[in-house]
């Protein structure tokens, strides 16, 4: 049920596009950027995939598409093998800069991947803490959010559901901690990670741990509506579709 | 300041917990929250307590005029007494028995004198049951695969009705589903033309009365062409007559709009809230009816064939495609000039009987919801996303009264967006 280029798209634009944000968040990796002696844009360029560069300077990450900026860059021969990064570790081929490449893929890299895991994978002991507890599940937002329009726009199934979806923003949130947009433009799908000027479409999440919640899996998004803790409101066949390729995000995320 | 005060719904919410506690999402599907789109879920009622005409209490004892009417059973009034009273009589004498009712032969006939492409009539529960039976029997009649929908169709909630991305549904299911745009004969042609006239039947609602736009009334110029398309290629068309039978015509509403359905489907407004559906069709498909293997445990039970009877005969003494006409014509003339009023413009689409609105100052539908929702707190039950009914039990008093209630729903959400131009 899962295609391998659909699955490049949401390693792309959920997962390691979520390290902009585990650099802003998170105090560890913050520090790992403030000690980068120069900016590096690390560029990854994927057969029949995505094309992306991360680009971390002192101040932080950003997710840049495309690769034409990079300092240095890695070349994926196909999705599977950038998946292959994601799942086990295992780097391209390192065709600009190989230098640069391998020492910020062996050093500050894999450190920041590395807390970039803690967070989203969490382990039951370090969700006791209410600050860690935030910052997962914000980041976990984001990595959904990512994974939605990138599913949206590449997998089959996903298709469909914004092939329904009209032009605008549609906001998601959780109430007073952090918001995303999903932008519809011709059923093609774009992230922003801010909140909506004028979404056309609203689903908020009443607290940080019903998010948790819906998120992994232990609560029920009809159940919590139903029971009021979900606030949506206006074109709500926007947010039907958005919940559908949300379930097919947890497919591809499992 | 609002002239009625809004509704609490105290006990509502407290039995709605032991749903939830009970039952998954409390209330599931179309009646529920969710799917009903109670938004915000305080200012609806969760739960009914009784129900008599045109009117439901909920569990708070608050009063509604209903214009879902159980999104649609309700046609002639809840708990009409001539269908009630036919309906208990024959459970007196028998309900779900081994040999069937001489009540179904009377109901099939009946049928058959009222529908206009009635020679016969297969029963069966639910709108599902009847819109999966006409796809099997178009199937099995042609001999092919392919059936085309028109798009925003609704034809039920069975796995071949639903979307590939539906929550539990397989690609694979819903693999011979060709979805095109309402009338476009063109496509009609491509779709023929690609799959070499593998192509079994066109199934469609009698016009396009989906959720969340205006809707819109098709022409029978519209159905002729269809009608003679499916013909010319050995196609059957069904006509999914499930929500809109018997509010436009008694005959059917292919005939309504002039053409002969091979097939069609009813269920709602069939027996006034007792559980049958029943599909009707042509002589040419009748044996091809008869080798479909399709029933159910409850299907020929006694008591939904009598309430359908009483109901039907009731239908017909009213003239209520007439009179929902008028009904439906009168209420939606007063709640666009109420809207007027408060600079809003309130825009109605769709058949009278069966009318949808949106207010269309936004193009989202946030005022809408807002207004609907002051709207449900005060008494009249409207829903935001979906087309209404009216029912036979409606008064011009109702009438009269819920555009006085919309009218002060309207100025409550005008004071609340001082910066739209509305007028309180």
């Amino acid at each position: 049920m899962k295609d391998a280029r659909a699955m490049a798209f949401v390693n792309a634009y959920g997962v390691l596009a979520c390290l902009e944000n585990v650099c802003d968040l998170v105090d560890e990796a913050k520090a790992i950027c403030a000690d980068l002696k120069n900016p590096v844009a690390l560029g990854f360029a994927v057969k029949n995939g995505p094309s992306f560069t991360l680009s971390f300077t002192k101040d932080g990450c950003k997710f840049i598409e495309g690769v034409d900026d990079c300092t240095c860059k890695m070349s994926f021969t196909s999705p599977e093998a950038f998946n292959n990064l994601i799942d086990n570790s295992v780097p391209g081929i390192p065709t600009k800069n190989p230098v640069q490449v391998l020492t910020f893929l062996l050093g500050p890299f894999t450190k920041l991947t590395n807390i970039m895991q803690k967070y989203l994978q969490p382990d039951a002991k370090d969700m006791k803490n209410a600050d860690f507890f935030e910052k997962s599940t914000i980041l976990t937002m984001y990595v959904i959010g990512g994974a939605i329009c990138a599913l949206g726009n590449t997998d089959e199934i996903s298709k469909l559901s914004a092939s329904y979806i009209v032009d605008g923003e549609i906001s998601m949130g959780i109430t007073d901690k952090v918001y995303i947009t999903i932008t519809a433009r011709n059923h093609y799908l774009t992230l922003t990670k801010d909140k909506a000027k004028k979404p056309r479409a609203k689903m908020e999440f009443k607290t940080i741990e019903l998010a948790n919640g819906l998120f992994n899996g232990t609560a029920s998004t009809m159940g919590e509506l139903c029971a009021g803790n979900i606030y949506m409101a206006g074109m709500i066949n926007m947010i039907d579709n958005i919940n559908r390729i949300l379930d097919r995000v947890a497919i591809y995320l499992a | 300041m609002s002239k009625y005060p809004e509704y609490s719904h105290v006990e509502s919410k407290k039995w709605f917990d032991r749903a939830l506690a009970a039952v998954p999402s409390g209330v599931y599907g179309h009646l529920g929250p969710s799917e009903g789109l109670f938004l915000p879920i305080t200012k609806w009622p969760l739960m009914c307590d009784h129900a008599k005409g045109t009117y439901f209490w909920d569990v708070d004892g608050n009063k509604y005029i209903d214009y879902m009417c159980a999104y649609g059973p309700n046609v002639l009034g809840y708990c009409d007494d001539d269908v009630d009273a036919a309906a208990i009589e024959q459970l007196k004498k028998g309900n779900c028995t081994t040999s069937v009712s001489y009540k179904m032969v009377e109901c099939a006939e009946l049928l058959k004198d009222t529908v206009n492409c009635a020679d016969w009539a297969f029963f069966m529960k639910n709108g599902s049951d009847a819109t999966t039976f006409s796809v099997m029997c178009a199937r099995a009649h042609t001999g092919k695969k392919k059936i085309v929908f028109f798009k925003g169709y609704y034809h039920g909630d069975f796995q071949w009705a639903q979307k590939a991305d539906y929550p539990g549904i397989l690609p694979e299911e819903v693999a011979n589903n060709v979805v095109i745009p309402w009338f476009d004969m063109e496509a009609l042609q491509r779709v023929w033309d690609e799959n070499h006239g593998d192509v079994a039947a066109v199934i469609a609602q009698p016009y396009d009365h989906g959720n969340f736009y205006d809707n819109v009334c098709a022409t029978p110029e519209q159905w002729a062409a269809v009608r003679k398309f499916c013909d010319d290629h050995g196609m059957l068309l069904i006509i999914d007559d499930v929500r809109v039978g018997f509010r436009l015509d008694l005959a059917g509403s292919d005939h309504y709009y002039g053409f002969k359905a091979d097939l069609i489907c009813f269920c709602k407004a069939l027996a006034n809230g007792y559980n049958m559906s029943c599909v009707c069709g042509q002589e040419h498909v009748k044996s091809t009816a008869s080798s479909v293997v399709y029933t159910g445990s409850y299907w020929l039970s006694a008591e939904p064939f009598a309430a359908c009877i009483a109901c039907i005969n009731k239908m017909k003494k009213l003239d209520t495609p007439t009179m929902f006409r008028q009904k439906g014509t009168k209420l939606l003339d007063g709640l666009v000039a109420a809207g007027k009023e408060h600079n809003i413009d309130l825009k109605v689409s769709g058949e009278p009987a069966l009318f949808y609105f949106r207010i269309a100052n936004d193009d989202d539908l946030y005022l809408h919801q807002e207004w609907v929702a002051e709207c449900v707190s005060r008494g009249i039950f409207f829903a935001s996303h979906h087309n209404h009914f009216i029912n036979a039990s409606l008064s011009d008093d109702d009438i009269d009264y819920t555009i006085d209630v919309a009218n002060d729903a309207f100025s409550v959400v005008a004071e609340r967006h001082p910066d739209m131009g509305l007028i309180k």
